[in-house]
């Protein structure tokens, strides 16, 4: 049977459900830096000028917490919070530098053409030179 | 997992008396976010980290919206909850609110009796298995009789 708290919850928008698991994100990952740094919560209200009984109310999940409160926080704890970087971009495993641009012309043995691809009816095997 | 306790002579536990009186459309989001709080706590467990270290005592409060509308809890293992009513804390101390008072004093009660009882063992947890999955249930002697609270 259904309790009284089911019925409550299966009636909360998906975005107050995304948002409350968000902020126990935000929360966990403070929690997790406070304890890297050896930090107390009473340690991150003087950072903020907060009281502790603020950082606490925080840590419970339900808390909305604005990009200024967050980006204080970041500043705080030199740390960042909230990771906005593309997808793409999360699996770098290695920088890489476009060094050069070429073009070359299979028909002359692959001999460099330094020009634009402009102008150029055929167009041949194109390489982009790079380098790790 | 979420415990509520039941008071004699009451319709319904301290958690659906709490949503009976609070969920109505003026404090539906606040409710809301209550709501999935507890259910992210049954799912991520209870971290002790996010309660009060230095507090009033173990006895700790659920907030939600800026009408700063609270419920008690009492965070009791590392994937248990107990929860009791809440109130609308208008005021800057809990004692000055009668039904934050009422609501607060009986979780204290109840946790001085609760950890009386789970040290001498009257109270325990006890291993279960729900043919899936292994969890803790409390178990042992759980009437209190606390007085007026």
């Amino acid at each position: 049977m259904a309790t009284k708290l089911d019925q409550v919850y299966d009636r909360v928008p998906e975005h107050t459900k995304l948002m409350v698991s968000k902020s126990f994100d935000i929360s966990e990952r403070i929690l997790d830096i406070l304890d890297e740094k050896g930090w107390t919560q009473k340690d991150l209200a003087d950072k903020l000028s907060k009281k502790e009984s603020e950082i606490s109310r925080w840590m419970k999940g339900t808390h909305n917490f604005t990009l200024e409160t967050i980006a204080k926080i970041e500043v705080a704890l030199e740390q960042t919070i909230l990771d906005t970087s593309p997808r793409r971009e999360r699996n770098v495993i290695g920088q890489i530098n476009v060094v050069k641009t070429i073009y070359l012309d299979p028909s002359s043995g692959g001999k460099e053409i330094n020009a634009t691809l402009e102008g150029f009816t055929q167009l041949f095997e194109i390489k982009r030179k790079l380098s790790f | 997992m979420l415990y509520s306790f039941h008071q004699e002579g009451y319709k319904e536990c301290e958690l659906d008396n709490f949503l009976s009186i609070y969920d109505n459309d003026e404090n539906a989001d606040n409710i809301n976010q209550i709501a999935t709080a507890l259910r992210e706590f049954a799912k991520r467990g209870v971290d002790r980290r996010r309660f009060r270290p230095k507090g009033e005592g173990p006895v700790d409060a659920l907030l939600a919206g800026p009408g700063q509308l609270r419920l008690y809890i009492i965070p009791c293992s590392e994937n248990s909850l107990i929860v009791g009513n809440g109130c609308f804390k208008n005021k800057r101390l809990t004692q000055e609110v009668p039904e934050c008072k009422k609501a607060w004093d009986l979780m204290v009660a109840l946790d001085k009796a609760f950890r009386s009882r789970m040290q001498d063992k009257s109270i325990y947890w006890q291993e279960k298995w729900d043919g899936n999955l292994m969890y803790s249930e409390l178990a042992g002697d759980l009437y209190f009789e606390l007085g007026d609270c």
